[in-house]
């Protein structure tokens, strides 16, 4: 898509271009090419010079049972939290597509997560399962449950899935709703005159008109579970117990800062790189493909 | 679904029932910080914690905004402020003086400009922390709000978004501002940036909870608790080792944290939902 | 004031030429329609007067200078757009003052002429409004008026009508008309519709793929066509396209023989046709005949006369004087 018409000028253009451009240059690419130059290298103890290892940072990252783990661990969380949060956002999406009056109080209500931070629903969550003052450890424990997520991985891994899942629900409750509304109602009409109950609409009519948003949705989500969940873990469970929560972006922060290995750190961010530039494409194909719909 | 497909009488109520459960499970959380900001610190130590609100609502909230834990709150938030704000700001900016010249010139360079600016569509800051924590510690950026700032407006999403809508403006337009003697700036800021108000207002709301919610990168870049912000500043208020920590404060300040974004999502609502739907296409 | 002189001027985007060299003089205050289908060039002739588009080559002088490389606003030229152009965010009185605030006239030299134009054209209670809250016709008295308060020497319009219904077009065209007239102004004006062309034309230009066919007063056109194409393009219906062998006494080389609609009348003997089908239009009736041959004509019949039953056979009968004949390329002969 071009213009048809355009102003003359080159240096003009070239210097409205220029902020951007030295932003991006200074904070973005220079940064990206240090990452995959310094995964080539091993500083010494000292930090003095840097020797070479060619592709040695990466044969030690995926020999190393840790950091298979973690990949392990980011795959379900990632799984479990676009799970949960998309689960339940289209759950109350389909309700409150069904009312004609008051979804507009509703959906106002339940945009109230996406206004908070992550790294905030982390210490509301941890707040409410705290091992000493939680009031939901509290009531487990009357009812005969010892919860203890800082022991139990599993409960570890239970708390920061919730925690970042309900952060992500208003997000996908919005983009469902939307969608649902999009459904033209003479469809939905039509099925109701064919005799289609309400499930079996859902099942045939409404979920694979919805397909697209889903798609899309699910695709953002695994995303945001990569990246932008770092808030939570590093609120509630600092990556523990024994590496249980350790993500794969937490980890490239915990050995690039806590553990000073320059290397394997930068290694880990070529990796993730990869991984979001894969993410990027079945995205952007995914889109061009939306434009059919 | 409206219509005579609306559901009467029962399943009516029903759809509300489950919409209450389901605003239950978003609102306990941030209903219980809120309770926990209104009590003393011995009411919550001693399990259960009430679940109604108390009376220490002022005092707890006063010493959070003043003194706080290692800086006062009020500090937190300002800088909260001038982050968000800043990023907002900046990356709305550079974005329409770039996606201007994309569209509205044909300049050397133009194509490899628009790739660059694509590419970093696809990197997350967390991605690439150590070696940007670097570039920046050698700027001398460290405890800056410049450093808070500029590594996070390096970002394409609003020059896409700009430039998406730059393309919906009829070329007659411009060509009756050519012949109205209008030259490119005088275009610029006359007719285009008037015509944006409502893409750059949608945008700025999604970009200042942006700015706002950032967690990783105020960590690594504020080590003096005077420039920490208010959603990294939570975590530094609990104590390490054994000690007890100040619930009461701590749940203040996460009340505090999340009330100017709130306002800013439910006041422009109807500009936000805008900005989230055309920010992801 | 001034005149409008286009020479040799080319065109061409990329490998593909558009415009093939039109050659024009326009006189001070003369008004030129510039008329023909789709795709023609018309609209990029005009373009390259406004200095919208750039000239590939020949030249195009106003007021005598050339002017290839000015920019828009240096020609002393206004232009009013076929979808208007308004500026959306303006009201009425900032869309029509943009141009002279941007010349830097002072203020109330601006008020005054923003005013007057206003008057002329009836906008006065308008002037606070934004263009979403008026009609369509307004729309296009406003884009007249941000034309008018630059008291250009020359007026361009790109098919200025063609977005409003067909009554609106009508009163709309003959407001332009007095305007002109009232005014003065040298104007090109651009359409499709030949209806617009003659009737607002002092001359007009006929544009067939990117060549002028023909240049010249609207019923000089009319009756006098330099080409099939004119001839086909300028009345309606358009003239009847019959096989040269139907005359006996066609030129040599002729290949067609065009007759008008009205030119063709029902007689006791001459060619035989059939009757297809007729249009009863009220002053007039349209009747619609195949001719042995297989060609096809119409004719235009005062709804006075006789109108002949669908499926009838007729004949037909014309003057010779009325008859025009072209050669394989389409030119007069």
């Amino acid at each position: 898509m071009e213009k048809r018409v355009n102003f003359k000028g080159i240096w003009l253009p070239l210097l409205l271009v220029l902020p951007q451009l030295v932003v991006t240059a200074v904070f973005f690419f220079y940064p990206a090419g240090q990452a995959i130059y310094q995964s080539l290298f091993i500083p010494d103890p000292f930090g003095l010079s840097m020797q070479w290892v060619g592709l040695g940072n990466f044969e030690y990252l995926l020999g190393n049972a840790y950091y298979r783990a973690s990949f392990v661990t980011t795959a379900i969380f990632s799984i479990l939290v676009t799970l949960v949060s998309m689960g339940v956002a289209l759950y109350l999406a389909v309700l409150a597509d069904r009312l004609i009056k008051g979804s507009g109080v509703y959906r106002t209500l339940l945009i109230w997560p996406y206004a908070v931070a992550p790294a905030v629903a982390g210490v509301l969550w941890l707040f409410m399962f705290n091992t000493r003052v939680g009031v939901v450890t509290w009531y487990l424990g009357q009812l005969g449950y010892d919860w203890n997520h800082v022991l139990n991985g599993e409960e570890a891994m239970g708390l920061v899935v919730v925690a970042s899942a309900w952060g992500r629900i208003s997000y996908n409750f919005l983009f469902f709703l939307a969608g649902l509304q999009a459904i033209p109602r003479s469809v939905i009409e039509a099925a109701a005159i064919d005799g289609a109950k309400f499930w079996t609409r859902f099942r045939t009519i409404v979920w694979p008109l919805l397909s697209p948003v889903t798609f899309f949705l699910l695709v953002v989500n695994i995303v945001y579970a990569f990246f932008e969940t770092f808030g939570v873990i590093h609120t509630i469970t600092s990556g523990g117990p024994q590496q249980t929560t350790t993500i794969l972006v937490y980890k490239v922060f915990k050995d690039g800062f806590v553990g000073q290995d320059l290397g394997s750190s930068a290694a880990q961010s070529v990796i993730l790189l990869v991984i979001v530039g894969i993410l990027t494409i079945v995205q952007f194909k995914f889109i061009e493909r939306r434009v059919h719909y | 679904m409206a219509g005579m497909v609306e559901r009467r009488g029962v399943g009516r109520w029903m759809t509300h029932l489950g919409l209450i459960v389901g605003l239950l499970f978003i609102f306990f959380p941030i209903w219980l910080a809120f309770v926990a900001s209104t009590v003393t610190q011995p009411e919550i130590v001693k399990p259960p914690m009430p679940l109604l609100p108390g009376d220490q609502f002022f005092e707890n909230y006063r010493r959070a905004l003043i003194s706080g834990v290692n800086a006062p709150v009020g500090w937190m938030m300002l800088n909260s402020l001038v982050m968000a704000m800043g990023i907002a700001v900046g990356k709305i900016v550079i974005s329409l003086l770039s996606a201007f010249a994309i569209v509205y010139f044909k300049f050397p360079g133009r194509r490899l400009f628009f790739w660059l600016i694509f590419m970093t569509l696809m990197l997350p800051v967390e991605v690439r922390i150590v070696p940007t924590y670097e570039v920046a510690a050698n700027f001398g950026m460290l405890n800056s709000y410049s450093g808070l700032i500029f590594p996070l407006i390096a970002s394409a999403t609003a020059t896409f978004l700009f430039r998406q809508f730059f393309m919906t403006v009829p070329d007659e337009l411009t060509e009756a501002a050519r012949v109205d003697g209008a030259g490119p700036m005088r275009f610029f800021w006359d007719i285009l940036l008037p015509m944006s108000r409502t893409n750059v207002a949608a945008l700025f709301v999604i970009l200042f909870i942006y700015g706002w919610n950032q967690y990783l990168w105020p960590l690594l870049i504020t080590t003096d608790p005077s420039m920490n912000t208010i959603v990294m500043g939570i975590k530094q208020m609990f104590p390490s080792g054994d000690d007890t920590a100040d619930w009461p404060v701590i749940m203040a300040t996460s009340i505090l944290a999340m009330i100017p974004p709130v306002i800013v999502v439910i006041s422009m609502q109807k500009l936000f939902i805008r900005g989230l739907v055309d920010s992801e296409k | 004031m001034a005149t409008v002189t286009l020479k040799e001027l080319k065109k061409s985007f990329g490998k593909t030429q558009v415009i093939h060299g039109i050659d024009l003089e326009v006189l001070d205050g003369e008004f030129i329609v510039i008329v023909g289908p789709s795709g023609c060039g018309k609209s990029t002739l005009l373009r390259m007067v406004a200095g919208l588009e750039t000239v590939t080559d020949g030249e195009v002088q106003i007021g005598g200078e050339r002017v290839n490389d000015s920019e828009p606003m240096e020609r002393d030229i206004a232009m009013v757009f076929q979808n208007y152009a308004l500026y959306p965010h303006m009201t009425v009185f900032d869309n029509m003052a943009y141009g002279l605030k941007i010349a830097g006239k002072p203020k109330a030299e601006i008020v005054e002429r923003v005013h007057e134009a206003a008057k002329l054209l009836q906008l006065e209670s308008y002037l606070k409004r934004r263009p979403r809250e008026l009609s369509g016709g307004q729309r296009q008295r406003v884009a007249m008026g941000r034309a008018i308060v630059r008291k250009p020497s020359v007026f361009l319009f790109d098919e200025p009508l063609s977005n409003l219904d067909a009554k609106l077009r009508v009163q709309m065209r003959l407001e332009i008309k007095q305007l002109q007239r009232r005014l003065g102004v040298t104007s090109l004006y651009v359409t499709h519709d030949q209806v617009e062309a003659m009737t607002l034309a002092d001359r007009m230009i006929v544009m067939n793929a990117g060549k002028a066919d023909q240049i010249g007063a609207p019923l000089e056109v009319y009756a006098n066509p330099q080409t099939q194409f004119v001839a086909g393009f300028i009345g309606s219906p358009p003239m009847n396209f019959l096989p040269s062998e139907m005359a006996n006494d066609a030129p040599g080389g002729a290949k067609t023989l065009g007759i008008r609609p009205e030119h063709m009348r029902f007689a006791r003997t001459g060619k035989e046709a059939t009757v297809i089908y007729t249009e009863a239009l009220g002053a007039e009736t349209l009747v619609h005949v195949e001719l042995k041959q297989g060609a096809s004509a119409t004719i235009r019949q005062n709804a006075a006369g006789p109108v002949p039953s669908e499926g009838a056979v007729v004949h037909l009968d014309w003057d010779a004087g009325d008859r025009l004949f072209f050669d394989s390329q389409g030119r007069r002969c």
